[in-house]
């Protein structure tokens, strides 16, 4: 191999070489800022240990190192946060890990996320160009750290997401009156609020008089989809951009031209 | 005595006498909430309880039940994995925090721990009831829903408080009357002032004010926010120098009491604001370097004379609405670096590229991008220098400049040198493999001919970065 360093130096190189050397830094550095690159495990790591730790655990610290290590917000939300709950999870199923401990790391995980989403303005650029979704977490539900980073990053991609937690029937009426949605995603965590979900969209669907798609998500949606394809919802999906892409602005003149 | 390292046995092994087996059971009710005894098939054959916890009538038909129906889902599938991991291992397996699938007797979890009896399979469970904690830990659920809800609720009204804020002409900042500090400011207010909105927010408001000491600054304004018809107040903004009046106006919230400052300029400071405007009006439109401002999109919005000659472009209507990336070399890539850098910092130096022109030539140029924030609307502001001239005139080792300096910056230190040479080369890899593909018009003999590699080696790097999928769909 042709040695170019001492040519480099004093300027005498062939541009091919120097460009080539300088566009492949660029792509790198360009793939840092934008989080291309795969998840980082010892951050991976080391908010795990922080958010299963006790409550002196430096979550601060671990937010200091990812924006240190260029890990955009999105990522943080998407990557991260997930992985991070994937472990807790897994240690729960595992018993390594007691459900007390799952619960208080999840607070600090909505935490971290609330920071992380902190600068998401999507409500700010109005406009007719974008989705407004109805997110749902059926009542019951124990856990909504899922539901809440899918908000982020639906808020981060410019949607506008009106979340709801636990919703009574005249709530929901109250808000499918006055809000004009594009769709209405429900996240559902556990097997044992299927029922719960079925009456939840049969009201939704009454209350909308099946004009607006409804998308089941959230962990059930991998685990049971065959069950939850029955319960009478549109789309069936753990994908944040597929279910996207179920009531985007394309859809909504779809359903105005053939409405 | 005895004790083992993990604390297990106090008694030395064989020490514990013969125990009747009526004595055990009270033994196990003694030190247990709930303990199941279960055959090998997995079947509940007797219940044993702690007389004090009242669990004992509530798991009273159990016995004769299969075990998988007295838990709930995904607590069977924690149990039967474990069970199915240690079939014949005799001794105390792992604890498991279960819920049953009763969950109106037994609404809380219950701790197990698993112990093989005998060598025939028969285990027992002793169970310790965890509800006073799973008791507290709903508490916990159920604080966090809260705070959840009232967060959204926030959002909702802080979006409302933004948008009135940053649509309002007149620039504001409010002030804490304890600390002196800029608790927050329009996007008017941060122009006016001089400074990006985050490097002042928390800044302290009398040092962007000249010859203002702190307590006088506030006391003054204090003064004039109490009074009925009072003037507002002149001052001279530090960094522009130019004069503002304030008019204060003196709240509460959360404990703290708040100045919420309106900003204007002096009659005089307009006109010379004006004569500001005629005089970039003018540098737009005769100046030699290309200006272009386009939307957060990357849609040209505005340009002048000069990007036209530059470009070769024939009319300013052949030019607006288009994409920015048509005039790049490097289309779309080149306009996203732009794009993320000024979103995330705010703007771009020194980006050397080249721009095509209308008649199939491109021109080398170097490029400043800077977001322009207005009423919470994005414009990004494009000073383009035709480069050609210099570049022909700089050595190669030159070219790495401050961008390629900045690219270097952003990864020492960030990674190890061991990790950027193992992905620099992944990327030399890639591009070359996409370059000899294009040149071979996809012929992968000819391509891996090019690159004196065997077709496997080259099928193997193809599979690696995902080529391969690719050209098939």
């Amino acid at each position: 191999m042709r040695d170019v360093g001492n040519l480099v130096e004093d300027g005498r190189a062939e541009s091919g070489f120097v460009d080539l050397a300088l566009e492949v830094i660029r792509r790198l550095a360009h793939m840092r800022v934008l989080g291309g690159e795969s998840l980082q495990e010892a951050l991976v790591s080391k908010l795990f240990d922080t958010v299963k730790g006790d409550e002196s655990s430096d979550l601060d610290g671990v937010m200091q190192e990812l924006r240190l290590a260029h890990v955009p917000s999105e990522s943080v939300v998407i990557d991260y946060i997930p992985e991070v709950a994937r472990r807790l999870g897994v240690g729960w199923e595992k018993d390594t890990i007691s459900f007390s401990v799952v619960t208080t790391a999840a607070m600090k995980l909505q935490r971290l996320l609330h920071h992380s989403s902190l600068q998401c303005t999507a409500d700010e650029g109005g406009g007719d160009s974008t989705a407004m979704v109805l997110l749902i977490v059926p009542m019951g539900e124990q856990h909504t750290l899922g539901a809440m980073a899918a908000a982020a990053w639906l808020r981060m991609k410019g949607v506008s997401v009106c979340l709801k937690i636990g919703p009574s029937p005249q709530e929901l009426s109250q808000m499918l009156q006055m809000h004009r949605f594009d769709g209405i995603f429900v996240s559902v965590g556990s097997d044992s609020k299927l029922d719960v979900c079925t009456k939840l969209v049969k009201t939704l669907r009454a209350l909308t008089k099946g004009a607006l798609p409804i998308v089941l998500g959230g962990p059930l949606a991998e685990k049971k989809r065959e069950q939850l394809l029955s319960v009478g919802a549109d789309s069936v999906t753990t994908d944040l951009a597929e279910a996207l892409a179920f009531v985007g602005p394309g859809q909504r003149n779809k359903r105005r031209n053939t409405g | 005595m005895k004790v083992t390292s993990d604390g297990r046995y106090l008694l030395r092994r064989g020490a514990l006498p013969s125990v009747p087996s009526e004595v055990m059971l009270d033994v196990v009710a003694a030190t247990c909430d709930l303990a199941i005894v279960c055959s090998a098939d997995r079947n509940v054959m007797s219940v044993i309880s702690s007389p004090n916890t009242g669990l004992g009538a509530k798991a009273a038909n159990w016995p004769g039940s299969k075990l998988e129906d007295i838990f709930d889902g995904e607590s069977w599938a924690k149990l039967k994995d474990c069970l199915d991991e240690n079939p014949n291992a005799l001794g105390t397996l792992r604890a498991l925090e279960l819920n049953h699938a009763d969950t109106v007797t037994f609404p809380y979890p219950v701790k197990y721990s698993l112990t093989m009896l005998d060598a025939s399979g028969t285990f027992i469970m002793a169970g310790r009831d965890l509800r006073a904690l799973a008791e507290v830990q709903q508490q916990l659920v159920q604080a966090q829903l809260a705070l959840e809800r009232d967060y959204e609720a926030q959002r909702e009204v802080e979006t409302r408080y933004r948008v009135v804020l940053e649509v309002n002409d007149s620039p504001v900042v409010i002030v804490s009357m304890s600390t002196g500090k800029i608790i927050d400011l329009n996007a008017a207010a941060a122009q006016l002032i001089g400074a990006p909105r985050g490097d002042l927010v928390q800044s302290p408001v009398a040092q962007e004010f000249e010859g203002r000491r702190r307590g006088e600054f506030m006391d003054n304004l204090v003064k004039v926010s109490g009074a009925v018809e009072a003037e507002p107040v002149e001052l001279t903004v530090r960094r522009t120098r130019q004069r503002v009046l304030v008019r204060p106006t003196l709240f509460r919230a959360s404990g703290d009491r708040l100045l919420l400052c309106r900003i204007d300029l002096t009659e005089r400071a307009k006109a010379e604001s004006d004569d500001l405007d005629v005089t970039l009006s003018r540098l737009f439109h005769v100046g030699v370097d290309a200006i272009v401002f386009m939307s957060a999109d990357g849609k040209i919005k505005a340009a002048n004379e000069a990007f036209l000659n530059l470009t070769d472009g024939s009319s300013l209507s052949a030019v607006v609405d288009r994409s920015f990336a048509d005039f790049l070399s490097r289309g779309t890539i080149d306009l996203r670096v732009i794009l993320d850098n000024v979103k995330r910092v705010g703007h771009l130096r020194h980006f050397a590229t080249r721009l095509n022109t209308d008649y199939s030539g491109q021109v080398s140029v170097e490029l400043s991008a800077t977001m322009l924030q207005d009423k919470g609307k994005a414009t990004i502001a494009l000073m383009i220098r035709d480069a050609s001239a210099a570049e022909s005139m700089r050595l190669p080792g030159a070219l790495a400049g401050n961008e390629g300096l900045r690219n270097v910056m952003q990864l020492v230190g960030y990674s190890t040198l061991k990790d950027i040479v193992a992905e620099t080369t992944e990327i030399i890899e890639r591009m070359c493999i996409e370059t000899a593909l294009e040149l071979t018009r996809n012929n992968r003999v000819a391509a891996a001919e090019l690159l004196s590699l065997s077709r496997q080696s080259l099928y193997v790097k193809l599979r690696k970065f995902g080529l391969l999928s690719k050209e098939v769909d």
